[in-house]
């Protein structure tokens, strides 16, 4: 817990690290190198490769070492998923064994009369997202000096990615079906859907999870008819047109998501805490019912029920006061 | 002993407990407890709350000192930070052994994945399953038929060529096949073994339980090493022991939900015990695993209208946001919506009907605790559906975390666990009388009088409704319940009364004594208007303001 301050929930002209962690990276940039959001870091394995292993003598009914035998591809070979492996004829039936996962053929173990497929994953060009210096090169990451504007989010539900910003609401509470994305974004409209909710919903249990969408999605508020906080939307909408990055907690080094716009600036303030003063404009993070109010107390342990220990504030809303924990407080700006 | 400190790690809660001698008795000093897994955070509360230092250079002050800093014993209970996956392969299934190996894994604070050999294409198929899985622990159950383990050894030796942590697999079944299994992967894996057909199946559970929880406290040290505890103790394993000691003790019937990480529920009475977990289905992190319930079943409890997409949001909202408090009364009257929902479905796989239901007392943990006391008892109430023999059941919290603390501490001195469990363990939260039989919608079911002191209140219940009899703190009160025609309290005969009175008068509770006439099983109408206005109806029975339920 956060004792005394808080993150902002929107910041300007603000100095991040953006860190890309990279796997089997072939770099194509250098330390000092300027850089543009389309700018190419590196050729890096997407994801993880994976394995199966065929239990290849079992299937056939054969001692382990006599399996290579049945093999009708060689190790080494590309294979893909349900393609026959091996085959054993018994009379005048065949038997199979096929390949559950597309790969290539590594290894095929004489003692277990195993047989490993291993895919490739396959390798994609890593965009910097952002705009900036690149300021370290590293075997598994390049981190970037970057500065811009920031709106921190809830949660970002698939992969990092990169665009120009459109706002298609007109208002913070405007709920757009899909039918309303206009040809702007004719992208996304095969993805977005009634079964929509449930997929993201998904990806929130399981992050491990195959993603289902090519974009991520950042939560800023979370599932239902929530409307965007008021300096969310406002900080969306005056940057219409422009590049913006949606990236990870982790690549960021906060405890949470964001959304940053690179500027073009050469000098931004470190993002830092904001103190929690009375009088400070704070968006509340309450689940069923999110939205803005006013710091009327500084932070303070409160026991609620008197066992529960946890540093809280007094907030005014709506002309009522209540206790928030100041986990569910983000200031409004680093100038509130 | 003078003082204990424990440790009650959790997903969402650490807490602290600290106990001492209070005129020569263990009594409960009181109870930190802090959002998410923060032992160090919790402890630094603790030492501010009640004015003694408890480390020194970050390690334990042990023994207590005179002035009371430090303590004589420091327990962890709890589970680890991540719930261990258990696969339990049944191969050449045997009905009477799949349920040995069910109850013994449902009994353990394991997420638990069934994997039915018989089903599955292909030994590769089997392969890549576990290897996917990558469980911790495997449990492997079946008949004698040799060829089937055979082939499903080499499936589980060639999983486990591919180096996942596999800490212990345990088998189930006879002795031959025991020794096929040793020796197909008995150098790959750490490997136990218990023969259904030498021991009592209730042995088998038994043996099977206390391996996997041992090793989940295992686990939970190994989390915890830095700090140097004296013991580690799982969660189930310490609220059965206390609740075998209430049973004992006061000759109790009790059930216990849990939702401290997943749900954990226990059934005790002197007959013999049940405990059931779930993984991954709670208020916080698990609470997207209630939509397995079916958004339906929540929305029934609800006094207002909500879409099933709108509840699913609220799920993942709650997944989202990961933080225990649940501040407004939508968010508390949603939470309660679940819980009854969770514990009904909990029920239904619990002990046989009949027992299920024939409750004397029902404990909320924690969690609940924090529910307002109304919502509380509701939980309780429409949860479990109790029908005591006599009428009576007790409702309390376990606001303190105080039970698995006991339980825990009984590891090292069960006398003071003892003391302290029967002196601050549970908070009095209402004693309901249960009415059940047949009648008239809005008929007078049972009428009566309270005394407390000279306070003298006559009441009359209608069917259909709940009452609650308040009465001051402090006092106990005299009760005499009579049934009109027709209707039992309890699962005593239509028309028999029943009261408490001289040496059985009733304790205090918060609430006080609520009469429950709205028979059992309780039905819920089917149209949703009608049943959203019923379940206002019983909120506002029990006192809650019309207005906050929306």
């Amino acid at each position: 817990m956060s004792a005394l301050g808080r993150l902002p929930l929107v910041a300007q002209d603000v100095e991040c690290l953006v860190r890309h962690r990279l796997a089997a990276p072939e770099l194509r940039v250098a330390v000092g190198q300027l850089v543009e959001p389309e700018t190419i870091l590196a050729m890096a394995a997407d994801g993880l490769p994976r394995s199966a292993r065929i239990a290849l003598a079992a299937e056939l009914g054969v001692a382990p070492a006599d399996a290579a035998r049945y093999l009708v591809r060689a190790l080494g070979e590309r294979v893909e998923a349900g393609e026959v492996v091996a085959v054993r004829r018994r009379g005048l039936r065949s038997q199979e064994v096929t390949s559950p996962i597309a790969g290539r053929l590594v290894t095929l173990d004489a003692e277990t009369g195993l047989l490993t497929v291993v895919t490739d994953p396959p390798r994609r060009a890593v965009p910097a997202l952002v705009a900036g210096e690149v300021r370290s090169v590293a075997d598994d990451a390049v981190t970037i000096r970057a500065i811009g504007d920031l709106l921190l989010g809830a949660s970002l539900l698939g992969r990092e990615g990169a665009g120009p910003l459109i706002v298609l609401a007109d208002r913070p509470d405007r709920e757009l079906p899909a039918e309303e994305f206009d040809e702007r974004c004719r992208a996304l409209e095969p993805f977005w859907g009634s079964a929509t909710p449930t997929r993201l919903q998904r990806a929130l249990v399981d992050p491990s999870a195959d993603w289902p969408f090519p974009f991520g999605v950042l939560m800023l508020e979370g599932f239902g008819r929530l409307p965007v906080p008021e300096p969310a939307f406002d900080f969306l909408a005056e940057r219409t047109g422009r590049w913006v990055a949606l990236l990870s907690s982790a690549s960021l080094g906060l405890d949470r998501p964001a959304c940053f716009v690179s500027s073009r600036s050469l000098q931004g303030q470190p993002l830092q805490p904001v103190a929690l003063v009375p009088g400070a404009v704070v968006h509340l993070r309450l689940p069923a019912r999110p939205g803005l109010g006013r710091l009327v107390s500084v932070p303070f342990v409160a026991r609620q029920p008197d066992s529960l220990a946890f540093r809280a504030v007094w907030v005014e809303r709506d002309g009522n006061r209540e206790i928030v924990p100041v986990d569910l407080v983000d200031p409004v700006a680093a100038d509130a | 002993m003078h003082g204990a400190v424990a440790i009650s790690c959790n997903q969402g809660m650490t807490r602290i407990v600290l106990a001492d001698r209070v005129e020569g008795e263990p009594r409960l000093l009181g109870t930190v407890a802090v959002p998410g897994r923060d032992v160090e955070t919790g402890l630094a509360f603790a030492e501010e709350r009640f004015g003694r230092r408890l480390l020194a250079e970050e390690r334990p002050i042990r023994p207590r000192g005179l002035l009371g800093d430090g303590a004589d014993a420091w327990i962890a209970v709890g589970s680890p930070a991540s719930v261990p996956l258990l696969a339990v392969l049944a191969i050449a299934p045997d009905p009477l052994l799949t349920d040995l190996a069910k109850r013994a894994a449902e009994a353990a604070m394991v997420e638990t994945h069934w994997i039915d050999a018989t089903q599955v294409a292909s030994l590769t198929a089997l392969v890549q399953q576990l290897v996917e899985l990558r469980p911790r622990f495997l449990l492997l159950t079946g008949g004698s038929d040799e060829r089937a383990w055979q082939s499903a050894m080499v499936a589980v030796s060639n999983a486990l060529g591919d180096a996942f942590d596999l800490e212990v697999g345990i088998v189930i079944a006879p002795e031959a096949i025991q020794q096929l299994v040793a020796k197909t992967i008995g150098d790959q894996v750490e490997l136990m073994g218990v023969d259904p057909t030498t021991s009592q199946p209730a042995e088998v559970v038994r043996a099977v339980t206390s391996e996997f929880r041992s090793r989940v406290a295992t686990l939970l040290s190994a989390e915890l090493k830095a700090l140097e505890l004296d013991r580690f103790v799982d969660r189930a394993t310490a609220l059965e022991r206390a609740l075998a000691f209430l049973v004992r003790r006061a000759d109790q019937r009790v059930a216990l939900v849990d939702l401290e990480q997943g749900m954990l529920g226990i059934w005790a009475r002197s007959e013999g015990m049940l405990t059931l977990y779930r993984a991954g289905r709670d208020l916080e992190q698990g609470a997207l695993g209630l939509a397995a319930l079916g958004p339906e079943t929540i929305a029934r409890w609800l006094p207002f209208p909500m879409t099933e997409e709108d509840i699913l949001d609220w799920l993942a909202n709650r997944v989202m946001t990961a933080s225990p408090f649940l501040f407004e009364w939508r968010d508390q009257l949603i939470a309660t919506a679940a819980v009854r929902a969770l514990v009904q479905d909990l029920a239904s796989a619990g002990p046989p009907s009949g027992m299920r239901e024939d409750l004397t007392l029902v404990v909320l943990g924690p969690r609940l605790a924090w529910l307002p006391a109304e919502l509380a008892l509701l939980c309780a109430l429409d949860g479990f559906a109790p029908l005591p023999a006599g009428g009576l059941v007790s409702v309390a919290l376990d606001e303190a975390d105080l039970l698995a603390t006991c339980g825990a501490l009984a590891e090292i001195d069960p006398g003071y666990a003892a003391t302290l469990l029967e002196r601050d363990a549970l908070f009095p939260l209402a004693h309901v009388i249960v009415v059940a039989g047949d009648a008239m919608e809005g008929a007078i079911a049972v009428r009566g009088e309270v005394r407390a002191g000279d306070l003298v209140h006559r009441f009359a219940v209608p069917w259909g409704s709940l009452h609650v009899l308040p009465f001051p703190s402090g006092r106990s009160a005299e009760l005499l319940v009579e049934p009109e025609a027709g209707v039992r309290i309890g699962s005593l005969e239509p028309g028999v009364a029943i009261e408490f009175a001289g040496e059985a008068a009733l304790g205090w509770t918060r609430l006080g004594i609520v009469i429950d006439a709205r028979g059992r099983p309780l039905r819920l109408p089917d149209d949703p208007p009608v049943r959203a206005r019923r379940i206002r109806s019983w909120l506002a029975d029990l006192g809650v303001a019309e207005g906050v339920m929306r």
